[in-house]
């Protein structure tokens, strides 16, 4: 293992997933240019960027929480075929990638609607106070 | 064929990120215009192949094998279980023969080391200047009594180590026992052997498909062992004889199969209390093994010691060259090593001894040393599985100290059923 290296890694996950694999390195582009495209919408217009991303990342995490006992059966094992922590903790990361996915497209659409709708960071403000 | 020139666009990728410095360590190069022969085009010789053709570009490279198909031999369990099916574990050769490199389809039928040659199967004589014996093993499944590789499929016979047919086969054998019940036979053999677990992982697979099928109870599963080791690493032999106490599997010890009669389905071990006759209604055999004829006729073998019974090729453990032909080394299953016939041993025998033939075309040493490490995800059913690695010295050496060796995790499994292949592949280019 003294020979580990960007193109080993890139090598072995070519072999193991194939076209999948470049498949999922495009949706990971695309989904960075979504994330940027709605920061830079939601800055625009001066609403809160911080809270999006918060909700994003917590709808990424309690999804992911709820794709875990579901990611065995991509392997052939059963539902929640998980045994030790490391088997846990393992699938939980495997199922942040689609998870990330769904909290990506919250962002997106969020500050999508936030702005069609005509909000802007005085309103916002304006909201805040008034509750 | 759109997929090859896919790959091979991508795999150039690779090798330009390579160049470009994205990589480990340089590793070493030789500007040599020599003749480098490669008997066998398994996982050692094709895994040989790309990474010569990287570190001495200009030499000459001649591959041999007679065979067309290139196996995943670590997926013959899956299959025997019927979780995969066979055609998953097989490939073509060609795709894995590394631009520049000439493939003989021919196997070499006679070494010579002392004059520098190796004739292949046609009768033709090559002069080498480094020589790679890699040609894998041979079951001898005529040095058990009565039994025939013909056999594999019919009369309650199982055998995953036959090939990836042999393995579809075996998974219809199981299905039928445990349709009928009765007595399920398992072993292996006394001689060394490519993948020592896997009789083990066929006997917990059979319980595990019983237990899932409903069928545990009129189901009776006997390992018998060669000696009085389950498994040669003493903290693996403890978990793994606790583990059959538990699910109820027999064991008989000091067991060693010498006769089968496929008709009555009785067979006949070798005891210290003499022979020994059990009857059953299944039976996974593992046949003895030695190195292929071609290597035992010639003068490449141990002399004495345990490894020249069969014929092993005569290397240094930590190097993989040979101490009476300095221009010769072995590498994968036939190479006279303990513990060292899996494809785990394979990854990391071949930068050690491509490096050490590297370093001597350029007149040097290389330090790089095999420790002996190979590795087993030990399958104890669908889903489950254990991680064991290790060294010559018996050393647990886990890559990932977060996976507890000798816990059934499915983490482990998750490397067997989907990180493995990949890996092997990556290998069989030069790669891992």
């Amino acid at each position: 293992m003294d020979e580990i290296s960007v193109s080993m890694i890139v090598v072995t996950l070519w072999e193991t997933f194939g076209g999948l694999s470049v498949i999922a390195a495009i949706v990971g582009v695309l989904l960075f240019v979504m994330l940027v495209a709605a920061f830079a919408r939601t800055r625009a217009r001066g609403l809160p960027a911080g809270r999006l991303l918060l909700q994003g990342v917590v709808i990424m995490l309690v999804l992911a929480a709820v794709i875990t006992p579901f990611v065995p059966v991509w392997t052939l094992a059963g539902v929640g075929d998980l045994r030790g922590l490391v088997d846990y903790v393992f699938a939980y990361s495997i199922a942040l990638a689609p998870a990330a996915i769904c909290g990506v497209f919250w962002i997106y659409t969020r500050s999508w609607f936030m702005v069609s709708a005509g909000f802007t960071g005085v309103k916002q403000s304006a909201l805040r106070i008034n509750h | 064929m759109k997929q090859k020139m896919d790959r091979r666009t991508f795999l150039a990728g690779a090798a330009a990120l390579s160049a470009a410095g994205w990589g480990a360590a340089p590793q070493a190069m030789a500007a040599a215009r020599a003749h480098v022969v490669i008997a066998g085009a398994g996982a050692a010789g094709l895994s040989v192949a790309a990474r010569v053709a990287r570190q001495m570009p200009n030499a000459k490279i001649t591959i041999f094998d007679s065979r067309r198909d290139h196996y995943f031999q670590p997926g013959w369990t899956l299959v025997g279980a019927g979780w995969w099916q066979p055609g998953q574990t097989v490939e073509s050769t060609r795709g894995y023969i590394p631009k520049g490199v000439t493939w003989v389809e021919q196997n070499i039928a006679e070494f010579d080391p002392e004059s520098n040659t190796v004739t292949d199967g046609a009768g033709t004589k090559y002069r080498y200047d480094w020589l790679f014996v890699t040609t894998g093993l041979s079951l001898d499944y005529d040095r058990i009594e009565g039994m025939d590789q013909q056999l594999i499929g019919q009369k309650g016979i199982a055998s995953v180590y036959a090939g990836p047919e042999a393995a579809g086969l075996s998974h219809r054998v199981i299905t039928e026992y445990l349709n009928r019940g009765g007595v399920a036979l398992f072993g292996r053999p006394a001689t060394e052997m490519k993948c020592a677990g896997a009789p083990l992982k066929m006997t917990f697979i059979t319980d595990d498909l019983a237990r899932r099928a409903g069928v545990r109870e009129k189901c009776k599963i006997v390992y018998t062992a060669h000696n009085q080791t389950l498994f040669s690493v003493v903290p693996v032999d403890v978990k793994v004889k606790a583990m059959f106490g538990q699910r109820g599997i027999a064991t008989l010890y000091d067991h060693v199969m010498t006769a089968i009669d496929p008709d009555a389905k009785r067979a006949t071990y070798r005891t210290p209390n003499g022979a020994v006759a059990l009857d059953y209604d299944m039976i996974h055999v593992i046949p003895p093994m030695s190195a292929p004829k071609a290597v035992r006729n010639s003068p490449l073998p141990w002399q004495s010691g345990t490894n020249a019974a069969d014929g092993w090729i005569e290397v240094s453990p930590e190097t993989l060259r040979s101490p009476r032909y300095p221009n010769v080394f072995a590498v994968g299953d036939v190479a006279g090593v303990p513990r060292g016939k899996t494809a785990a041993s394979v990854k990391f025998q071949v930068p050690v001894a491509v490096d050490h033939m590297i370093a001597a075309a350029n007149g040097l040493a290389s330090p790089k040393v095999y420790n002996g490490y190979t590795s087993c995800p030990l399958v104890t059913g669908l889903g489950k599985a254990m991680l064991i690695e290790f060294d010559y010295a018996g050393n647990l050496t886990p890559s990932f100290p977060f996976i507890d060796p000798l816990q059934e995790l499915w983490i482990s499994w998750f490397i067997e059923e989907k990180a493995l292949l990949g890996t092997y592949r990556a290998m069989l280019r030069g790669y891992a």
